[in-house]
C-alpha cells in the first residue's frame, strides 16, 4: 500500500534521513521504532508532503506520490496523527472533528462517522462542547486519532502515539489500535514503547540516526538482545 | 449631556472604523503572521474605484458602494497572489517589507493615473444630514456605521463558528500545519483571510470616504496606522481585541476632541498614541492578549 524507496530528507545541510526504504502492506500494523532524533516524525512528514525528499520515491496505492500535494494525499486516504497530538486547542472537540472531515463533502456521512468515533470514544461524546485545549493528555490523544479517522484513512499513521501519556491510558490507545485494524484500516506505528508495540505489531523497522538498522518481522526484535542489537549495531534481516 | 450622548455616538462610530480596519489587520495576522501594512491603501482602491465610475458617469450610490467592496476584495485576492504568496515562507520581515512596497505602489499608481492631488467624491455625502432624534443631531451615516459594522461583526463570527473554511481560519492561527494534515489547502485558508480582510476594510473605506466626501493617495496612512494601534491595544491576533482596541481608540480620540482647546487641536493625534503608550505601560499584551513571558514556548 505504502511504498517508501531510498528516501532521503535532509534540514538544510542537516541530514536526518539516510536512504531508507519501508514499506506497509494492506492490513498490516507495522511498528517504525527508534531512539530520540533517529528520523521517524520526519519520513512520516515526507510521507504527508510536509517535507520534500532529498532522494528515493514515496508510492501509495501504486501511485506516486512526490507530486502531490498534502491535501491530495489526504483525499488519496493517507493520514497521520501528528506527534504532540496537535489538537486544535481553541476549537471544540466538534469543531475539531468536522475539520478532520475537511477533505469530505458536508453530509450525514460526516455525521455518521462522528457517531462512530463517539462510540469508539465515549469520553469524547461527553466533552463534545469543550475545547480540545481543556481536555486531558490522553482525551487529546483519543480525539487526536479520531479526526484522524474522520477523513475515512486506507492507512493511518500514528507518530508516538503513548508520549507522555499514563501507562493505563497507553494500555486503552494501543488496544484502540489493534480494533482499528479490524476496521480495514492498515496502520503505521512509531513509537519510543518498543516492547509494547512488538507484541502486536506484524512488521517493524528501527531506524537511527536516520539509517535503517533493522527490517523484519517484529517477533524476531520480542527478544530483548536482539531489539538492542538492532537500536545500536546492525541487524538487517 | 446632550452633548455626551452625541460625542459617544461620535465615539462609537469613528470607533466601529478603527473595528472594522484592525480585525482585517488582525484576521490576516492571525492566520499567516503578516502585519499588513498595505490595508489602508484598501481605503484608496476603494476612493478611487467609486471616483472613477462616479467620473464615468455612474451615479447611483449604490452601484458606487457595491462597485467599489467588489474591487476592494479582489484587489486583495490579487495581492496576496502576486505579492505576499511568494514570500509567505519567508522571514516576517520579508512580509514586512513586501507590505510597505505594495502600500507604496498603490499610493503611486493613485499618484500617477489620477492625481497626486485630493479628489471630490461627493456621492455619498448626503448621508451627512443631521436627523433630530428626541432632540440629539445625528447624522445618518453615524448610524449607518455603528449598525453595519455590529452587522458585519455578527457575520464574522458566524463565518468563523459556522463554516468549516472559518474553523480552519481559526485553527491555522494557532498551527497551521496542523490544518494541512487535514486536508484543508493553505492557499484556500489564506485567500480567504485576505478576503474577509478587504471586505471589511472596503466598509470602514466608505464610511470613510463619506465623511471627508474626497480623496487622495495617501489617505490610507494614518487609518492603518490607527488600526494597528487599535490591534496592539486590544492584544495583537486577538479578533475580539481588534474590536474592543478599535472602539477605545475611537473613544479616545473623540474624548480628546471634546477637551482639548481647539488651539492645542494639532496634538490630537499625538495626544492618542500618548494615552495608548500609557495604557501599554500598564498591560504590555494589550487588553485581551496573553502575556507572553520571554523563553515561554509559544508552539
Ligand atoms: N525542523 C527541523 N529543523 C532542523 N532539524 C530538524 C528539524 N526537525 C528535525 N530535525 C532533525 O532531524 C533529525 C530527525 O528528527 P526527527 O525526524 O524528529 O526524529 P524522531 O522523530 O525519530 O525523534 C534530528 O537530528 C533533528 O534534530
Ligand atoms: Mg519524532
Amino acid at each position: 500500500m505504502l511504498e517508501i524507496e531510498g528516501a532521503s530528507i535532509n534540514y538544510g545541510p542537516v541530514s536526518a534521513v539516510r536512504n531508507v526504504s519501508l514499506t506497509v502492506e494492506k492490513g498490516e500494523i507495522v511498528a517504525l521504532l527508534g531512539p530520540n532524533g533517529a528520523g521517524k516524525t520526519s519520513l512520516l512528514s515526507a510521507a504527508m508532503g510536509l517535507r520534500p525528499l532529498a532522494a528515493g520515491s514515496i508510492r501509495f496505492k501504486g501511485e506516486d506520490l512526490r507530486k502531490l500535494d498534502t491535501e491530495t494525499r489526504v483525499r488519496r486516504g493517507l493520514t497521520l496523527t501528528p506527534e504532540g497530538r496537535k489538537v486544535f486547542a481553541n476549537l471544540t472537540v466538534l469543531e475539531n472533528l468536522e475539520l478532520g472531515a475537511a477533505t469530505r463533502k458536508k453530509g450525514a456521512e460526516i455525521h455518521h462517522d462522528m457517531e462512530m468515533c463517539f462510540e469508539l470514544f465515549p469520553i469524547l461524546a461527553e466533552r463534545r462542547h469543550q475545547t480540545g485545549g481543556s481536555l486531558s493528555g490522553g482525551e487529546q490523544q483519543m480525539l487526536a486519532i479520531a479526526r484522524s479517522l474522520m477523513s475515512r484513512p486506507s492507512l493511518l499513521m500514528l507518530d508516538e502515539p503513548s508520549l507522555g501519556l499514563a501507562p493505563r491510558i497507553v494500555q486503552q490507545i494501543f488496544r484502540l489500535i489493534r480494533d482499528l485494524r479490524g476496521r480495514d484500516l492498515t496502520i503505521l506505528l512509531v513509537e519510543q514503547n518498543a516492547h509494547e508495540v512488538l507484541r502486536f505489531a506484524d512488521r517493524a523497522y528501527v531506524l537511527s540516526t536516520g539509517e535503517c538498522r533493522y527490517a523484519g518481522p517484529a517477533s524476531r526484535l520480542h527478544d530483548k538482545d536482539a531489539l538492542m542489537q538492532a537500536y545500536i549495531g546492525e541487524l538487517v534481516a | 449631556m446632550e452633548y455626551l450622548i452625541e460625542q459617544a455616538l461620535n465615539g462609537f462610530s469613528i470607533g466601529a472604523q478603527y473595528s472594522l480596519l484592525a480585525l482585517g489587520l488582525a484576521i490576516v495576522f492571525s492566520v499567516m503572521g503578516l502585519v499588513n501594512f498595505a490595508h489602508g491603501e484598501f481605503i484608496g482602491v476603494a476612493g478611487y474605484a467609486m471616483f472613477a465610475m462616479a467620473a464615468m458617469g455612474m451615479t447611483n450610490p449604490w452601484l458606487l458602494v457595491l462597485f467599489a467592496v467588489v474591487t476592494v476584495v479582489l484587489a486583495a485576492l490579487v495581492i496576496e497572489r502576486i505579492a505576499f504568496r511568494s514570500v509567505r515562507d519567508a522571514p516576517p520581515t520579508t512580509g514586512l517589507l513586501t507590505a510597505f512596497g505594495v502600500g507604496i505602489v498603490l499610493q503611486n499608481l493613485f499618484l500617477l493615473l489620477v492625481s497626486p492631488r485630493p479628489k471630490a467624491v461627493p456621492a455619498l455625502s448626503a448621508l451627512n444630514q443631521t436627523v433630530d432624534v428626541w432632540g440629539h443631531n445625528f447624522t445618518i451615516l453615524q448610524f449607518l456605521e455603528v449598525g453595519v459594522t455590529a452587522v458585519a461583526i455578527g457575520a464574522l463570527v458566524w463565518f468563523l463558528r459556522g463554516t468549516r473554511i472559518g474553523l480552519a481560519m481559526r485553527a491555522a492561527a494557532l498551527d497551521f500545519t496542523t490544518v494541512r494534515l487535514m486536508g484543508m489547502r493553505a492557499n484556500r485558508v489564506i485567500a480567504f483571510a485576505f478576503a474577509i480582510s478587504g471586505l471589511l476594510a472596503s466598509i470602514a473605506a466608505i464610511f470613510f470616504i463619506a465623511r471627508r466626501g474626497a480623496i487622495d493617495p495617501f489617505m490610507g496612512l494614518l487609518p492603518v496606522l490607527k488600526a494597528f494601534v487599535a490591534c496592539v491595544l486590544g492584544g495583537f491576533g486577538s479578533l475580539p481585541g481588534a474590536v474592543i482596541g478599535g472602539l477605545l481608540l475611537g473613544f479616545i480620540e473623540v474624548m480628546l476632541i471634546v477637551l482639548l482647546p481647539d488651539k492645542l487641536a494639532g496634538l490630537r493625534d499625538a495626544s492618542v498614541f500618548l494615552i495608548v503608550g500609557a495604557i501599554l505601560v500598564f498591560r504590555p499584551q494589550g487588553i485581551l492578549g496573553k502575556r507572553v513571558e520571554l523563553g515561554d514556548k509559544t508552539a
